[in-house]
Parts: C-alpha cells; structure tokens; sequence
C-alpha cells in the first residue's frame, strides 16, 4: 500500500533528527513528503540566528537533501482566497477551540492536504485541531503517530528511533509533544 | 479521539437545501455520508465537522448562510477616530484579528458573566453613564490601572497596544480606540500613543458603545458617546454640589485663582486641566466668548500637549527594527506584573501553554517567523526551569 502524508515544519525537523533517512529516500509505503511552504518556512526559520546555532544541521539536510514535493494539486488564487474564508468560519463554529485563530500558513497547509485526500501530519496544535476536525483525526498525525506506523510497518528500527529520541533533547533541545511522548512511552521508548 | 461534531441549525440548513432544490440524500451522496446517519444528525441539530467542508462548498453557501446554519458568533468592531470615516478593511480585519486571539487566549474570562442592560434607545446622558458605573461597579473613572483591573473582573478585557507598531492605523492615523463583541464578551482596545488621561477618555467613549450595541457608527453617537465619556471622567454632580464655589472662584477673574481652582480639581476628581476645562466650558462655567476663558483653556491645552505618552513609556522597547530590544521588552518582568501590558501577558502566557502558535504570533505581530520561532522555544524553556531545578 502507498501512502504519502505531507509533513509540516515542525515534524520535519523531528524526523530530520530521528530518521533522517525516511525523509531522504521516503518508502513508498510511507511518504512523508515536504511541500513546497515547508521548505520556505524552513528557510526563513534557518535565518534566525539563535535557531540556526541550534539546528542549523538539521535545516541544511531538510533544504539541501530532502526533496520538495511539487505533485501536490493547489487551488488558483480566487479559489484558494474563498478556502481561507470558508476556513476561518468553520474555524469560528468549532467550540472551545481556547486558543488563538489559525494563521494563513496553517490553512495553506491544510487545504493542500484536503484538496489532495492526503493525510496532515503536524505537531502545531491549531492546526492538528484543524485538521482532526476538518479533514479528520484518522487523516491527521504528530510526530508519535508517524514513528508508530514507521515502526510497525518495520521501515525504522527501535534502536533509531530511541537514539533519535535522545538526540531531540541533546543536544538540539527540541521536545516531543505530551501526547506522542506517551505514545513512545507506550511502546516501550524512553523519552 | 473522536470525529468532532458541531452545532447545526436545521431551520437555516433546510432553507439552504430548497433555495437550491438540492435533497439531504443528494447532499450525503456527494460528500460521502450515509444518508441515513447524515438525516438523524441533521435532526439532532449537528453534523460532523469533516464533512463541513465539503458541504459548504458542495451548496456554494455564502457567508451568510454559514453563519445562520453553523450559528457563528457576530462580531462586531466599533472604532474611535479623530475623524468619522471607516478605517481601511486591512486595518479591520488586524483589529479583527487581535480581538479573535484575545477572546480565545482568555476564554477562561467567559466566566465572568457580563451582561449590560442595552441602552441603546436611553436619551440621557447622565442615566447611560450612571447605568455604566452600576454595571461594571466603577464609580470613579480616574485611575486606569484600577479601571482595567475592575473590568477584567467582569470579563471585559482592555487592551493597551501601541497601534501604529500593530498596523492599526490608517495613513492619516486617526484611528484611537476600538471596541469589540462577539454577542457574548466584550474587548477594548486602546491606542497607547496618548497620555493617560485621554486614554481613560477613550476607554469611557468604547465603554459607552458596548451599552448601545444597536446604533451603527455615525456623528451623533460618537458625540454622543464623548458627552458620557464627559460624564464619567468628570461627573456633573461634583459640579453641580460646588457650582457656587465655583462660579465664585472664576468671578474673581483672576488667572491665578482660577488656575488654583483647577489644580484642586484635578486633584480631587483625577484627568487633566484641559480636559477639567473642556468641561467647565460643557457646563456653563466658562464661556467661548471670554477672552480670560479662551486663555485658561489655551493654555490648559499647552499643558496637555506636553503630557507624557503612555506608550513612550510602555513601550519604549518594542522596536521590531532592534530585535534584541524587542526581545527585551517580551522578556521584560513588566508583562507580568503591570496590568496595563495585560494583553501582552496573554500573548506570553498563550505562547508558553500553546494557545497561540509562532506562526500566528509571527502574523500578528509582523515579526519574522524564525524570530518568532525561537522566542517560544525560549519562553518555553525558560518555564520548565524552574521545574526542573526543584
């Protein structure tokens, strides 16, 4: 079965420090592809100079050896302007979201991933909601949902994905969210 | 974790389905439901958010009818400026914005139920400012921090934001304050490029509008709305209990009696002697006409000019052009503990629990996403710290 799952920024660098190699050469059981927006928030991202010092390894592979994913379809302007609109209002009708609005970039992300019947996989709270409302929780991941169908489809192993673990904290100082950090701990990961 | 359901009203749905001669087993068809499921829900006032989308783009409902069938809370902006006009549509949509992400970074506030009696239809000024200091249990309008804090335990949160740096300024930059209701809970926003006193004026005219909810922006009520601001910040009672003293005291015709006679009331009532004078001219105190009256205002207002700018001093460091100073002032201690930074505080608060995310931080505040980025790794880290050494 092949799948391909558009990953967001904060995944991608998740990955990029854990299973490098599945961003690279993505399985064609799981392709976790990066679009085109990524890549330019990754870019912009990489310009900070504090992120750089902390991460700036992880953004060179993400830029330089991972490939952007351009067989996504995108609406034209006119009809992607109505998709934010229609967004921000089924935004406004979910209740007790507590939270900011969504930004254009989370919407961006998920009309690509709706218009393309492609799963989202982001650790970006607004956007997870979004999506798990929107496009639907089975079609929305984080960085734990992901390592668990990598792992049990057998296209990582356990040892990387602990080492992974532990080079997120040390030395690059990134933390999994709460939800995926009991996902690995049910697994049996320590983290 | 389950499919997320939302509310649904089937009178606006149905009317929706006619008005295209379109049936709910057609409509279930094309977006993918069981038409069975997709009418019981339909009946039971809800549908699942996942087909949202495809429903609202199958029908091709516009915005209003999504409002109507997702029954989407109205806001409504009420701007105050120097000149009546509309600000620009970009300027609308950030206060829209910034409104939007202080409801939801503040939902807690939701409890404090605030119901004002609605005014709008009261003639008399002294009754709607009256009715205003009942409702929100204010009697003395003098003291921003202690206006600010009142409120906000009522749930009616004001925010003091220096507006240019936000781009919520038109190019004439008229624009002042502005007050915002989503029909449940209500948000002030101030421009901080004033001195305080005029900032207590602004609050008073947004508070005024938030009790006449049914009259849309004209003239006549945002003159209206300025006489209650009058009223509260300078109550004509006070006036009306020393009128002899008063008229007395100007009598003399001596400039510096008078002047005295202001200093004692700006020292009792609070504000500023231009706007005490402004006042006493609305009264009857002084005249237009009086060329000793002309010249206390004149130069009451000289002294006004010179008052310091709350936000020079607020927000002397929030320079998007040094981002090490514009650093500074997030991590500054003051966000904390002055309740005039209060929006600012949730904005922090929201970043370090993920209630706003870097990317809309970045949006709102056109600071660059990267910037952004690492501020929240920063703030987020920096709370754990003291989890971790305990």
């Amino acid at each position: 079965m092949s799948e391909v799952v558009i990953c967001d920024t904060n995944v991608a660098i998740h990955l990029a420090i854990i299973c490098p190699d599945i961003l690279q050469t993505p399985p064609a059981q799981c392709k976790i592809v990066l679009h085109t927006i990524v890549k330019t928030e990754l870019h912009r991202l990489n310009k900070d100079p504090e992120k750089n010092e902390r991460l700036g390894d992880v953004f060179t592979l993400l830029l330089q050896k991972v490939q952007t994913f351009s067989q996504l379809l995108e609406p034209d302007n006119e009809k992607a302007r109505r998709q934010h609109q229609i967004l921000k209002k089924l935004e406004e009708g979910l209740s007790n979201t507590n939270s900011a609005p969504s930004s254009h970039y989370d919407r961006q992300l998920l009309i690509i991933a709706k218009k393309n019947s492609k799963k989202l996989l982001t650790n970006d709270k607004k956007l997870h909601q979004l999506s798990s409302a929107f496009i639907g929780v089975e079609q929305t991941w984080r960085t734990g949902d992901a390592l668990s169908n990598l792992l049990s489809l057998g296209l990582i192993s356990k040892e990387t994905v602990q080492t992974g673990l532990g080079k997120l904290k040390h030395p690059y100082k990134e933390s999994l969210h709460s939800n995926c950090a009991q996902i690995m701990k049910n697994l049996g990961f320590n983290c | 974790m389950e499919d997320i359901k939302q509310r649904l009203n089937k009178t606006a749905f149905d009317l929706a389905l006619d008005k295209r001669k379109i049936s709910q087993i057609d409509l279930a068809t094309q977006i993918g439901a069981n038409d069975k499921s997709f009418s019981r829900w339909v009946n039971d006032g809800y549908i699942y958010s996942k087909y949202l989308w495809d429903l609202t783009e199958a029908l091709d409902l516009n915005d209003q009818e999504l409002d109507e069938i997702l029954m989407l809370p109205k806001h409504k902006v009420f701007f105050r400026k120097q000149y009546l006009e509309e600000p620009p549509e970009e300027v609308q949509e950030q206060a829209i914005e910034l409104a939007k992400t202080l409801f939801g970074l503040t939902y807690l506030n939701s409890e404090a139920r605030f119901f004002p009696p609605n005014l709008s239809k009261e003639q008399s000024i002294l009754e709607v400012a009256e009715q205003i200091r009942k409702s929100t249990n204010i009697a003395n309008f003098n003291f921003l921090q202690s206006i600010v804090h009142t409120l906000s335990l009522h749930g009616i949160e004001v925010a003091i934001i220096p507006f240019k740096k936000l781009r919520l300024v038109s190019p004439d930059e008229y624009e002042k304050a502005f007050s915002v209701t989503n029909e449940k809970r209500f948000l002030i926003f101030l421009d901080s490029s004033a001195p305080e006193e005029l900032l207590i004026f602004n609050l008073c005219h947004e508070l005024c509008h938030l009790f006449r909810p049914d009259h849309g922006y004209s003239k006549e009520e945002e003159n209206f709305c300025n006489k209650v601001a009058s009223e509260l910040t300078y109550p004509k009672n006070y006036f009306d209990i020393r009128k002899e003293s008063i008229h007395k005291i100007i009598e003399t015709r001596s400039e510096e009696s008078i002047q005295s006679l202001l200093n004692n009331l700006k020292y009792e009532l609070g504000g500023e002697p231009f706007g005490i004078t402004l006042r006493l001219k609305e009264l009857g105190f002084f005249s237009q006409k009086d060329i000793l009256h002309k010249k206390i205002i004149s130069n009451a207002e000289i002294t006004y000019k010179k008052l310091p700018n709350l936000g020079d001093m607020l927000f002397k460091k929030y320079d998007l052009n040094t981002l090490d100073t514009f650093k500074e002032f997030w991590s500054s201690s003051d966000i904390q503990s002055d309740i005039l930074l209060r929006f600012f505080f949730h904005i922090k608060n929201g970043a370090i629990n993920n209630s706003i995310s870097a990317r809309k931080f970045s949006e709102l505040f056109g600071v660059d996403i990267g910037t952004a980025d690492e501020m929240f790794h920063g703030w987020a880290s920096d709370a754990l710290a003291p989890l971790k050494d305990s």
